[in-house]
């Protein structure tokens, strides 16, 4: 009979309250070294090793690779239960944007100027400049030809969108009709993973780079640096990220 | 044997294009020399030098030899020459012998700063004896990293230079004797389980820093961090240096909406700088600062709620309330400092003095024997009472014992306890005192009297022990338990007889 | 870094480092932190005080870097070859020595055979055995430290007036070192022997050696011998006893100019010939490339940092930035190794020369990660090599920017040894070294490993605190 061990992890009190409930079990969405997706209920959370993207729907794990999840895989009672391994959640961290005071985005902007880094012009080639335009003016329009288009783990437009999303809650100008138009098309037309992650953006979670750079930006800064470790996020998300909180910070949209 | 042999024979060869490193030769010839049997080894290459030598030990060297050729020299005795031969062969093949284990691995670092060198760490823990632990602070401060001092013992002095060494370079010093902090969700010495959320603490009392903490816990508010400062901080000398260094950190992090500050009152001078410090911050500053004439610690979390809009709850509290009222004395028996300086607060307010190995006044203090035929107060976490052993939150003989002792004096109307859960502490504190509540209960009512037993649970529903868990428990063996150390000091209060108040 | 506006460990999930008690360390584990535990053991007894002190001292921090800083900026060029009398206005009765300062009465047997050498060489005496008189009277001869003359020389170190001396220059600050020519291996003077094959070669290396590399260095411009350093590490020499890929690189830099010095060319074959089948030549390079480094930080107020280890085969002495040119000594070790011929460990003198130069600036058993095959002088394994190297980086207060080690991912050789980190670990310096024969005239007896006697740490602890307490 496996000796059955203990892992602690730290996740967000949403991500917590997933693991709540009686047992049961979840399947498998992706599975690399650095990290483990798993889906249960239509939403999905993450079990993230050490070098894994610290997305906002991830338990982090103080390992160098996520275990083996085996042929069977439950979630509940608090936890998550893998081959041999029960995942506990014994920390809970902050996975939200500061607040700004108000569209403090134009430091971001000259960063991402055209030509200034490969990753950026590449984010930006992906996607329709139509529909980034109507994004920036807060047209629900823009989602629907955003979502699912370009490439990653997570689609380019969904890391845009994702980027805007948080980007409007930190300024405290939240929009009603981009958010509804999320959530009423994000099931179809998106990965599993990357619906989950757009629907906690609408609350304002997000990765830690994205948080250091709004924090460095309610201070006034220029987040030079804080771009820098953001652009090095995932192969494209950390560009559509910046991309989508750039848009999010410009003036325009319902809230402005 | 043959006696017509000479008893040692010599053995000289020369191997063509066999080059080995002179110094692994110089291993080989050292484990040829060890073979029994064998009086002297020599296997080398050929140069000039070690020609030298080998006609010095009485070895004749072909004259054709170059310093290219690999010279095998051995004498010997009682040994086959092919024995002698092989153990060359062997110590020639070990000297390519690739055993790389470990060459992988690292040993531990040896100092904070080699630590610190080694990866980049945004928090140094110290809690090496205190006579040590300035010197790996002060690695932490040079390597711009902020540190935890949880040593205690730490002289005075040393503590005003890591603090201004610290304040010039921006770094955030916690301590010395920091028994609490929380950053990043992660609880650090003794310390709870909580959620994040908007509410940053400075705490220069580590107990105090815990009640403030779990009360917001229950009233579903989180922290954004809870930063130690050390018991000294806000006294005269070292002025205040690292709370200064705490109110701007969290002043600085959006998060934070609201900062407590818990402390007791501080020297005058330092209160005056940090009340000017607190108001030229942003973010609001709500003090706590426990002492006589001023509000305890729930009341100071009743208006930081307030204040952050948040609804003000009924505080937990398990158990039947007692009723009635007792004769005879309050005892308080407490693992918290703060905890126990807030009770004393509380309760000498109606009952009038009360006696502490920490007390309010100087005329108030207990012998060694902490008895007294009055309303007493014990910290068993005082340095008096933890020289040489460890803390009661983790080790709780000696609390049991005094509880056993004053449960069996017929003086002792009510007893005051204080359990603290979370990180660092006991792993089921409740277990062994709900069984000493019970007896001491039974005990007094075989003895006619109705002890009654008060309980401040400080702790959340995440932490390692459980608070629910653990109230219950208590609750079970016959306490009031409250999650408010002061609705627990003024129930118990409530149940001595007018005349002993 | 935060700076006091910043919020430093509120940003970010915290990477803790813990010293101390497990329990804490292993609550952090708990909660899914990561954290880096230190080994943390108490300081040498009777240094915590001291070491408090120095923590404290406002100075400490920005010497050090100083005196890294001025270490790192050092180029040692070769630029010249000369006799000691010319360069160090020796006369002939001067004679100079490994090591701190030490008198006939207190020399060891190799040191006392080097003097006696050197004593016939500059014909004071017909035979070597008549020097004995002439030193324990001590008329018409004196013996000074070469260090106390920007010099430094192996095992015995004996400098004379008639030797000829490597001339290195730092072009930035035209400050100086000097060290004598290597004699090679086996029965020579540095190592006590002073046979007459002994003193011939001397005569030579005067005559012949000498005035041909004077001309060809002369002719050729000044050779870089820390840039020759930087390479050597990256070919498995460690410089201090390995330095092989040095010797033929020094070689390939100087032989066409000695082939059109007009010399003989015998004598440029002869000499060819010698350097060529030297391996240690080069030697007597690095040491002084490293004397003017570590000499670069020198009397700098409030540094903790080692600027000499040296050995005169009776005391080990080193010498520290903050400390002027105090010496702390002990006695000299006996070397753990392996030994030449029929000799065995009773045959052995004490730890002796000024090569530990060369791990005070970094190199040597410092580096030894770069060199396994030295480990095998004490039978120790290629992990051994990498394990010293990294355990030299827990006393030392950088790495070196341009002495690089390959294996260890080019990680910079540990260099600068802090008094204060060998008193907090108790780790002692790691050296290699040949060793000599303790009976005058004897030579060298094997190689091996040996460390100073802790006791001087302490020793120059008190003296940096002492300081810091008089400015105080």
């Amino acid at each position: 009979m496996p000796v059955r061990t203990a892992l602690a992890a730290a996740a967000s009190p949403w991500v917590t309250a997933q693991l709540a409930g009686p047992r049961r079990p979840a399947q498998v969405l992706a599975r690399g070294r650095s990290a483990l997706y798993l889906e249960v209920g239509g939403a999905c959370v993450g079990l993230l090793a050490r070098a894994a993207v610290r997305v906002p729907i991830g338990l982090r794990l103080d390992v160098g690779e996520v275990p083996e999840p085996g042929a069977h895989v439950e979630i509940g009672d608090g936890g998550c239960a893998l081959h041999e391994m029960d995942v506990r959640v014994v920390r809970s961290v902050d996975v939200t944007v500061p607040r700004l005071p108000g569209l403090a985005g134009s430091a971001l902007a000259q960063l991402l100027l055209p030509g200034r880094d490969a990753r950026v012009d590449f984010a930006y080639a992906e996607l329709p400049a139509t529909a980034l335009a109507g994004l920036a003016a807060g047209e629900p329009e823009a989602v629907r030809q955003l979502l699912g288009r370009g490439s990653g783990l997570t689609p380019t437009g969904d890391d845009v969108l994702a980027g805007w999303l948080v980007a409007r809650q930190a300024a405290g100008r939240p929009d009603a009709a981009v958010i509804d138009a999320v959530g009423s098309c994000v099931r179809a037309a998106t990965s599993s993973l990357s619906a989950t992650l757009l629907r906690r953006a609408t609350v304002g979670e997000t990765v830690p780079e994205v948080r250091d750079l709004l924090r460095c930006l309610a201070r006034h800064g220029v987040p030079v640096e804080e771009l820098d470790r953001l652009l090095a996020v995932g192969s494209s998300s950390g560009a559509g990220l910046a991309i989508g909180v750039r848009l999010g910070l410009a003036a325009g949209g319902a809230g402005s | 044997m043959s006696t017509d042999q000479p008893p040692a024979r010599t053995h000289v060869e020369l191997r063509r294009g066999a080059y080995a490193d002179s110094v692994a030769l110089l291993q080989v010839s050292k484990d040829v020399a060890a073979t029994d049997g064998v009086a002297a080894a020599q296997v080398a290459m050929a140069t000039p030098l070690n020609v030298a030598v080998l006609a010095d030990m009485g070895f004749a060297v072909p004259a054709s030899a170059t310093p290219n050729d690999l010279v095998v020299a051995v004498r010997f005795e009682d040994q086959e020459l092919a024995t002698v031969l092989a153990a060359v062969e062997a110590a020639l093949a070990a000297t390519s012998r690739r055993d790389l284990a470990g060459t992988g691995t690292l040993a531990a670092p040896r100092t904070t700063g080699s630590a610190l060198r080694r990866t980049a760490a945004n928090l140094a823990l110290v809690s090496v004896p205190g006579e040590h632990a300035f010197v790996e602070a002060m690695d932490a401060v040079e390597a711009g990293c902020d540190v935890l001092v949880f040593s205690d013992n730490v002289p005075l002095e040393q503590e005003v230079a890591l603090k201004r060494a610290a304040g010039a370079a921006g770094v955030l010093v916690m301590g010395p004797d920091c028994g609490t902090a929380v950053v990043g969700g992660l609880g650090l010495g003794f310390a709870n389980t909580v959620q994040p959320g908007p509410v940053g603490i400075v705490a220069a009392s580590g107990t105090g820093c815990q009640q403030v903490l779990t009360l917001l816990d229950a009233a579903g508010v989180g922290v954004s961090a809870a930063l130690g400062v050390g018991g000294r901080d806000l006294s005269a000398p070292v002025g205040g240096l690292s709370t200064r260094q705490a109110l701007l950190r969290l002043d600085a992090d959006p998060a934070t909406e609201l900062i407590i500050v818990v402390s007791k009152p501080p020297a005058p001078v330092v209160a005056e700088e940090l009340t000017e410090l607190a108001a030229g911050l942003h973010t609001p500053v709500q003090l706590a600062l426990l002492g006589p004439g001023r509000p305890d610690l729930t009341a100071a979390t009743e208006q930081a709620l307030t204040a952050l809009g948040r609804p003000v709850p009924a505080w937990p509290t398990w158990g039947t309330p007692a009723t009635g009222h007792r004769p005879g004395f309050l005892r308080g028996l407490f693992v918290g400092g703060t905890l126990c300086d807030e009770a004393m607060l509380i309760a000498s307010e109606s009952l009038g003095p009360v006696r502490s190995n920490i007390p309010l006044r100087p005329e108030l203090a207990l012998g060694p024997d902490l008895r007294a035929a009055a309303h007493l107060m014990i910290d068993f976490g005082d340095d008096a009472l933890t020289a040489g052993r460890a803390h009661p939150m983790i080790d709780p003989t000696l609390r049991l014992a005094a509880l056993a002792a004053q449960a069996a004096d017929p003086s002792t109307g009510v007893l005051l306890l204080d359990v603290v859960l979370g990180h660092g502490a006991e792993d089921d504190p409740a277990a062994a005192l709900a069984r000493a509540v019970a007896a001491a209960r039974r005990a007094a009512a075989d003895s006619g009297r109705d002890l009654a037993v008060v309980v401040a649970c400080i702790g959340t529903r995440r932490d390692p022990q459980g608070l629910a868990a653990q109230a219950g428990a208590l609750a079970e063996a016959g306490a009031v338990v409250f999650a408010s150390n002061a609705a627990a000091a003024r129930h118990a209060v409530s149940l001595l007889a007018p005349g002993d108040r | 870094m935060a700076g006091p506006a910043g919020i430093g460990l509120l940003r970010d999930e915290p990477t803790v480092v813990a010293v101390g008690a497990e329990r804490l360390a292993d609550a952090v584990v708990a909660q899914a932190a990561p954290v880096l535990r230190v080994d943390w053991r108490p300081p040498m007894p009777g240094t915590a005080a001291d070491l408090a002190t120095l923590a404290g001292d406002p100075l400490r921090a920005a010497a050090n870097a100083r005196a890294m800083a001025a270490v790192l900026g050092v180029q040692a060029m070769l630029v010249d070859v000369q006799p000691a009398a010319e360069v160090l206005g020796l006369a002939a009765g001067d004679f100079l020595h490994a090591g701190p300062p030490i008198g006939w009465d207190r020399a060891s047997g190799p040191l006392r055979g080097a003097l006696m050498g050197a004593a016939a060489l500059e014909g004071l005496v017909d035979d070597p055995e008549e020097a004995t008189a002439l030193f324990a009277a001590g008329t018409g001869v004196s013996m000074e430290p070469c260090h106390h003359h920007s010099a430094v020389g192996p095992m015995a170190g004996v400098v004379s007036a008639s030797m000829w001396l490597f001339v290195l220059e730092n072009p930035a600050t035209g400050r100086r070192a000097y060290c004598s020519l290597n004699e090679g291996l086996g029965k020579v003077l540095r190592y006590g022997a002073y046979a007459p094959e002994v003193l011939e070669r001397l005569r030579w290396m005067s005559s012949v050696l000498g005035p041909l590399l004077r001309t060809a260095v002369r002719a050729s411009g000044p050779v870089d011998v820390t840039g020759i350093l930087t390479q050597m590490l990256q070919m498995g020499d460690e410089a201090h006893n390995r330095n092989r890929a040095g010797t033929l690189m020094l070689l390939r830099d100087l032989a066409p100019a000695m082939v059109e010095s007009g010399l003989a060319g015998a004598d440029i074959a002869a000499a060819l010939r010698f350097i060529g089948g030297n391996d240690h030549f080069f030697l007597n390079l690095a040491m002084p490339a490293c004397k003017l480094a570590l000499d670069a930080a020198r009397g700098i107020d409030g540094s903790t940092m080692v600027v000499a280890m040296a050995r005169n085969g009776t005391d080990f002495g080193i010498q520290v930035a903050g400390t002027g040119n105090a010496w702390f000594t002990g006695p000299a070790q006996l070397a753990d190794g392996l030994f030449l011929g029929g000799y065995g460990p009773e045959d052995a003198n004490p730890d002796i020369g000024d090569s530990a130069i060369t791990e005070t600036a970094g190199l040597g058993g410092f580096s030894m990660a770069t060199a396994p095959a030295i480990v095998r002088f004490v039978g120790g394994t290629v992990p051994d090599a990498l394990g010293t190297t990294r355990r030299m980086g827990e006393i030392t207060l950088a790495e070196s920017s341009r002495w690089t080690i390959p294996v260890l991912e080019f990680q910079g050789a540990p260099t600068g040894i802090d008094v204060t980190k060998v008193c907090r670990t108790g780790i002692l310096p790691q050296i290699n070294t040949g060793m000599a024969g303790k009976v005058a005239g004897v030579g060298q007896v094997g190689a091996g490993l040996v460390n100073p006697p802790a006791e001087i740490f302490p020793a120059a602890l008190t003296a940096l605190a002492s300081a810091v307490r008089g400015r105080g």
